[in-house]
């Protein structure tokens, strides 16, 4: 079942249905069934790890807080574990076919081994989530649950488990156990923030997605149909990735939940550091917290700091795929970060007030650029056609080439220019979520009605939009990939 | 959050949700207001199961009349691949000078062949020899293939007021409860028929900042030419041939194909028809496209189940005759290649009637 199905919105409207019906232990035993049968859809067998992984957890967990002495050992149990299916499940093969290469480098030459296994969708999202735990009630930040019901539901809630937000144990599990209100207001925004999920992932992602394939496809594209497929994969993944992430919140909100945000519009970003404060916010909060921090963090001088950055990002790209080109991508943003962390520190003179704006915006488009050269690096799996690509001059096109880039680039900012209006109205006005009232507001009935009609009037643009302009090619979430 | 409160807000918080929604559902009526003018002209159309009505082009009569009055031998049908492979001049000459009669139209799939079989070749009551319908892979058995949005207009042309073989083909192929809700909630906003104009319209406008005026209309095809078979990765045109391995499933295809209701109006007509599948284009050393398994085996399906239907079948794939300098641009072959390409076709035809 994929969120852009309308297997999804049957099912979620059963589930949504019935759960408003039950107290609320029998809400979770519900939703527990849900997110089993959610999963179980897709392929029966990847409940086994799932199961596997929430068993072994539950249990360190437990033994942790009962028996202290032994608490390490307890936790090495759930991080083996966790790391032990991803590794075999997403790294094994890459592993063993860097190995046999080095190998045969030197000369020795290994017999080809290699697992011919499914990759458990949504694997590197539930194992991180659920090392949340672990690592929580490790450090005593969060107490070992007793209920096994609820603690399974956690790592296998359905809204978020194929591609998160990887939630924290310490704000989803207390969700979990205490009872949820049903509110109106709550789902209306939930409604309206769920049609604006299926507009970019219909509208814009999978519309622009077939341009980034195609060009990704092409043996030799040229300079400007190359970086306007590339733009076109920089619009798709963030339409794509944001999509599913407002969908998994919308429906969440439906159930009384409370999903972290994962996209703070990246594209208006000024800086790396700013951009990975925007960008999948849930897993480089993930990495800055169990990994950044672990390492160190900025505690240790500026070339450790570096570092740890490099390794935390390398790290982030490797969680990607099991491809160099991640690791390549990962840490071309480590550099990226590390640089601009230390490029700060030098004395630069002070932008005088009537420039702030043209800097501002310099800023942004150059993020931008250097966002995209990183997709360059995400999408292109074979580093073959990175280095041909690398080299491609601008000069050597023709006009007709210039035309096809111009006229490929405008395709795609035709489908994705509500993004960038909605973005940049953010910016510039400084609204946080442009189209959800704030709290003070929604206490007046008559500013109550306004709002209602308002959500409306956008929802239902938005479904216009979705009616008249969805793709014919329906693509998977990319990263139901990772 | 409700429990803060007063009783009479949450009362209005619970009848705004529902209101929210149907302002929702509400706004894309407004579609067909935009649709109210060009109401005038609207017929039911000939596949109900895929469309609502609509305008459609008239049925063009002439190729009926063009095939009584040359009471063709050979007979050609299918889209641009044969109208870039064969010289029905050419072809006449090899046998005698018996008239040939073409039915090609580029941009058409096997709807459209089949319509032209029905609707002009049977209608015309010619009794050729034999009739050629070209191919490639999957085509023959795809019944999507090229029937809705800018391809509706070449298929009206050869359609009927009603198509019911074709109608049910169709049907069983959009089948379930989802693809029938969809339908219905496209149609109840008119979405469909505003798409038909407003899609095309998004993606040519960007021509208007880019070439002169007399250029808008080519640009998007110039650049669709950037994507050809022949300009992609190798791994990437192996892929493109195995476009969906469930079309590939040739017993499952079949019964929701246009085949069957072809061979039963072939077989009480009394007409035999060759099947031809062209070869695609081939790699740049010379070696045949790549042709992944059940391709192989979805095309040996094919040709077991044509043969026991008494029809006959040529693949051009395996002829390393065809080699690449023939080629122009993807599957389409150069103009000076077509008098080679139809000396070929006509060996490998007097070769199974002999048979």
């Amino acid at each position: 079942v994929t969120f852009h199905s309308l297997d999804y919105l049957a099912f979620f409207g059963l589930v949504v249905a019935v759960y408003w019906c039950l107290p609320h232990r029998a809400q979770n035993a519900l939703l527990l069934v849900a997110s089993y049968a959610f999963y179980g859809y897709i392929h029966l067998w990847f409940l086994i790890p799932i199961a596997f992984s929430t068993m072994v957890d539950y249990v360190a967990g437990l033994a942790m807080e009962r028996d202290p002495p032994r608490k390490k050992l307890w936790f090495s149990l759930s991080l083996v574990t966790n790391l032990g299916l991803l590794g075999t499940f997403k790294y094994f093969n890459f592993f063993v076919e860097n190995v046999a290469a080095v190998l045969h480098g030197v000369g020795l030459d290994v017999p080809h081994v290699a697992l011919r296994l499914v990759l458990p969708v949504g694997i590197s999202f539930y194992t991180f989530q659920s090392l949340t735990y672990t690592i929580d009630v490790y450090r005593g930040q969060v107490k070992a649950r007793r209920n096994l019901l609820d603690f399974a539901l956690f790592v296998c809630f359905f809204p978020q488990l194929v591609a998160g937000p990887i939630e924290r144990a310490r704000s989803l599990l207390p969700q979990m156990e205490g009872p949820r209100v049903f509110s109106a207001q709550l789902a209306r925004e939930a409604a309206l923030l769920m049609i604006w999920g299926f507009f970019k992932k219909l509208v814009i992602a999978d519309n622009v997605g077939v341009i980034a394939n195609k060009v990704f496809g092409l043996e030799n594209p040229g300079f400007f149909v190359l970086w306007a497929g590339v733009f076109a994969f920089g619009m798709q993944i963030y339409a794509d990735f944001s999509a599913y992430s407002d969908i998994a919140r919308g429906s969440a909100r439906w159930l009384g939940f409370t999903l972290m945000r994962n996209f703070d519009h990246p594209y208006i970003a000024r800086n790396p550091i700013d951009f990975w404060r925007r960008w999948h916010i849930a897993l480089s909060s993930w990495f800055r917290d169990y990994v950044y921090i672990s390492l160190g963090g900025s505690k240790h001088g500026e070339m450790r700091t570096a570092r740890n950055v490099l390794i935390t990002f390398f790290l982030s790209g490797l969680w990607h795929g099991a491809s160099w080109n991640y690791v390549l991508w990962g840490t071309y943003h480590g550099v990226l970060v590390a640089g601009y962390r230390l490029g700060r520190q030098l004395p630069w003179p002070k932008a005088a007030p009537w420039m702030k704006p043209a800097l501002a915006i310099g800023q942004g488009v150059l993020m931008f650029v250097l966002a995209h050269i990183g997709w360059l690096m995400f999408r292109e799996t074979n580093f073959d056609y990175l280095l041909r690509y690398a080299t491609q001059s601008p000069f050597a096109a023709d006009l007709a080439q210039i035309e096809a880039g111009a006229y490929l680039f405008l395709t795609v900012l035709t489908f994705s220019w509500p993004i960038f209006a909605h973005d940049w109205i953010v910016a510039l006005t400084g609204v946080q979520q442009l189209v959800l009232p704030t709290r003070e507001q929604l206490r007046r009935p008559a500013h109550e009605v306004g709002v209602a009609l308002t959500q409306g009037l956008v929802a239902g643009v938005l479904l216009t939009g979705i009616l008249v302009l969805h793709s014919r090619a329906s693509l998977d979430f990319i990263y139901f990939a990772f | 959050v409700h429990d803060s409160y007063p009783v009479h807000f949450r009362r209005l918080l619970l009848v705004l949700l529902p209101v929210t929604l149907a302002v929702m559902a509400t706004v894309p009526l407004l579609l067909r207001g935009t649709q109210a003018t060009s109401d005038e002209g609207l017929v039911p159309s000939y596949l109900p199961a895929l469309e609502p009505a609509r305008q459609r082009l008239p049925f063009k009569n002439g190729p009926i009349e063009d095939l009584r009055y040359l009471d063709a031998t050979w007979v050609f049908i299918g889209d641009s691949i044969p109208g870039t492979r064969v010289d029905h001049h050419r072809f006449a000459e090899l046998n005698n000078l018996e008239a040939t009669g073409v039915l090609l139209r580029p941009g058409t799939g096997a709807a459209y062949w089949y319509l032209a079989f029905k609707n002009w070749l049977v209608a015309s009551g010619v009794k050729p020899r034999l009739t050629f319908i070209y191919f490639r892979d999957y085509n023959l058995t795809d019944t999507m293939f090229r029937l809705s949005d800018q391809y509706r207009w070449a298929l009206d042309e050869v359609a009927r007021d009603h198509e019911p073989a074709l109608n049910a083909a169709v049907a069983a192929r959009i089948q379930g409860p989802w693809a029938a809700a969809r339908a219905r909630v496209e149609r109840s906003y008119s979405a469909d028929r505003v798409r038909d104009w407003l899609e095309p319209a998004v993606r040519h406008w960007p021509t208007w900042l880019i070439v002169p005026p007399e250029r808008r209309s080519t640009l998007p095809d110039e650049v669709n030419q950037r994507f050809h078979l022949d300009k992609l990765r190798p791994f990437e045109a192996a892929d493109m041939d195995a476009v969906d391995r469930a079309q590939a499933d040739f017993a499952a295809m079949l019964p929701s194909s246009v085949l069957p209701p072809m061979i039963r109006l072939a077989k009480a007509n009394n007409l035999q028809i060759c099947f031809v599948r062209a070869r695609r284009r081939p790699n740049a050393d010379g070696t045949p496209a790549p042709q992944p398994d059940y391709l192989r085996k979805y095309v040996s399906d094919l040709s077991a189940w044509l043969a026991s239907q008494g029809m006959l079948f040529i693949d051009d794939t395996p002829d390393s005759r065809l080699s690449l300098d023939l080629y122009e641009d993807g599957d389409h072959m150069r103009r000076d290649a077509r008098s080679f390409y139809t000396d070929l076709l006509n060996e490998k035809v007097q070769v199974l009637l002999k048979k």
